[in-house]
């Protein structure tokens, strides 16, 4: 080769080198071109509900005070409808079918529309979470905080009144059986989530994330900046730091059940996780984190919540089964599976965990 | 392939040059993925709904505060740009279980004591929210 096409050779190298710099700096965001956008005010607004911290970060055009009492009346509204469903308020909803058990109680479209979904969750998941499941929970000290390691005898006879199919709900009227207790608290703070984001689309709010206690989120609009929010998923070991992350378009909910946000460590130095298998009443103790998107914060938390009793390849089947659903689980030995789409989506921000 | 016939001396000096130069615009220019906090606040959340703000510390800082709450409070530790809840009088210790506070948007929250401790930054955090 002569020395006149090699200096060709050289410079189309650099030109092609400086297109690669060109299209790496435009790639940065913030530095290609933008359509132009509105300006929006950002406000974070937390909240005491239902014995946990829910947050809505909202974004619109307007002045942030206004967009504040928004947002506030949107959280006051959440606070009222929780209260009506949750075990938490002493004249709600649940309460008033566990007081009346033996009896057919008339409840609320709100009430009947989530003890469906929760007796849905139940037969797919093969009883392996079941709204019936408060005696055992009780006996393991997870409602007062006393825990405790129950013997065989305790947890076989508690599990005679637990049992998702023989509660009846027809025609806007439940009834369990007289020995039996319902609890929707797993559910409750997703649908109470999913209510505040169409409150706020109704109030044409530019975006929006209704965090329900620290593990679901539900994302409305885009995040400012005109970007899809960007959500950081928490090494189940190793608190404050972040192993993934994902992104969340409008419309879609993530929630997180792990073995790591309740439990309590037993004489034997083993980790007992408040979610409970339902068919056994011993605690999950095959997955240590599932993650779930879904297309509600319903769906997300109840999802995530029943299939941490599984076995991690039978709990990835269950969330491929189900339409819109994707998930992630971390299993007992730190492996990662992920259905497909999950995988694609999610980053790791680390090697391995 | 002979690269030393292929290209002269100032062939490869044009090629370093713009390489150097890649790497400067990558170093400059890059996101980073971790925003340093300039602040730590402290929420209090109000019975009747609400909330204040009840301490603000400029970071760095070297401190130890107990906050007072209802279930009896919680000790907070300030440790340079970082905190962390090391010791609560609540019953499910998730505040504690937090471990430290270290990139802006990083939150310990103690749901009996209605406590939010928070690092925050004029910087944009990576995430808008962290799932526990």
């Amino acid at each position: 080769m002569n020395r006149g096409s090699g200096i060709k050779s050289a410079y189309l190298l650099t030109l092609a080198t400086l297109v690669l710099v060109v299209a790496s700096v435009a790639s940065f965001p913030g530095c290609g071109p933008q359509a132009p956008e509105e300006q929006t005010n950002l406000v974070v607004e937390d909240a005491l509900i239902l014995g946990t911290i829910v947050t809505i970060r909202a974004h619109a055009p307007r002045e942030p005070d206004a967009l504040r009492a928004e947002v506030r009346q949107v959280i006051d509204d959440m606070d009222t409808l929780g209260c009506r469903l949750s075990l938490y308020c002493e004249d709600s909803e649940t309460a008033r079918v566990n007081a009346s058990a033996g009896e057919s109680v008339e409840v609320s479209e709100e009430f009947e529309t989530l003890l469906g979904y929760a007796l849905e969750v139940a037969e797919r998941s093969g009883g392996a979470f079941d709204p019936t499941v408060g005696p055992v929970v009780e006996l393991w000290g997870f409602y007062s905080g006393d825990h405790r390691v129950p013997d065989q005898a305790e947890i076989t006879e508690a599990l005679r009144a637990v049992d998702y199919r023989r509660v009846e709900l027809e025609n806007g009227r439940v009834r369990i059986e007289s020995d039996m207790l319902l609890d929707l608290e797993a559910l409750i703070k997703g649908y109470i989530a999913d209510y505040a984001l169409e409150r706020l689309r109704e109030r044409d709010v530019t975006g929006a994330l209704v965090i329900a206690g620290p593990s679901s989120i539900g994302a409305l609009g885009e995040a400012p900046g005109g970007r899809h929010w960007w959500i950081g998923l928490e090494h189940p070991r190793d608190p404050g730091t972040t192993y993934a992350a994902v992104e969340l378009p409008d419309g879609e909910h993530i929630s997180t059940s792990g073995d790591y946000q309740r439990y309590f460590i037993d004489q034997e130095g083993i980790r007992r996780s408040h979610i409970l298998d339902a068919r056994t009443g011993w605690p999950a103790e095959e997955i240590m984190a599932a993650t779930v998107l879904s297309d509600s914060s319903l769906g997300a938390d109840g999802i995530s919540t029943a299939v941490m009793p599984m076995q991690p390849d039978d709990a990835l089947r269950l969330i491929d089964g189900w339409q819109g659903v994707e998930g992630l689980i971390i299993d007992a030995q730190r492996d990662i599976h992920a259905t497909d789409r999950m995988d694609e989506r999610v980053e790791m921000t680390r090697d391995g965990l | 392939m002979d690269f030393r016939r292929l290209f002269g001396r100032w062939d490869l000096l044009i090629i370093a040059f713009v390489l150097v130069m890649s790497a400067g615009a990558w170093i400059l220019l890059a996101p980073d993925t971790e925003v340093e906090p300039t602040t730590l606040r402290v929420i209090r959340l109000l019975p009747g709904g609400g909330s204040e703000v009840v301490q603000e510390i400029s970071l760095p800082a070297q401190e130890d505060k107990w906050l007072e709450g209802p279930a009896g409070g919680m000790a907070l530790r300030v440790d340079g740009r970082e905190a962390t809840v090391h010791h609560a009088e609540c019953p499910r210790q998730i505040c504690v279980e937090m471990g430290y506070l270290r990139t802006a948007g990083d939150r310990s929250i103690c749901v009996p004591n209605g406590l939010i401790v928070e690092l925050i930054s004029p910087e944009e955090s990576p995430y808008d929210h962290i799932l526990r």
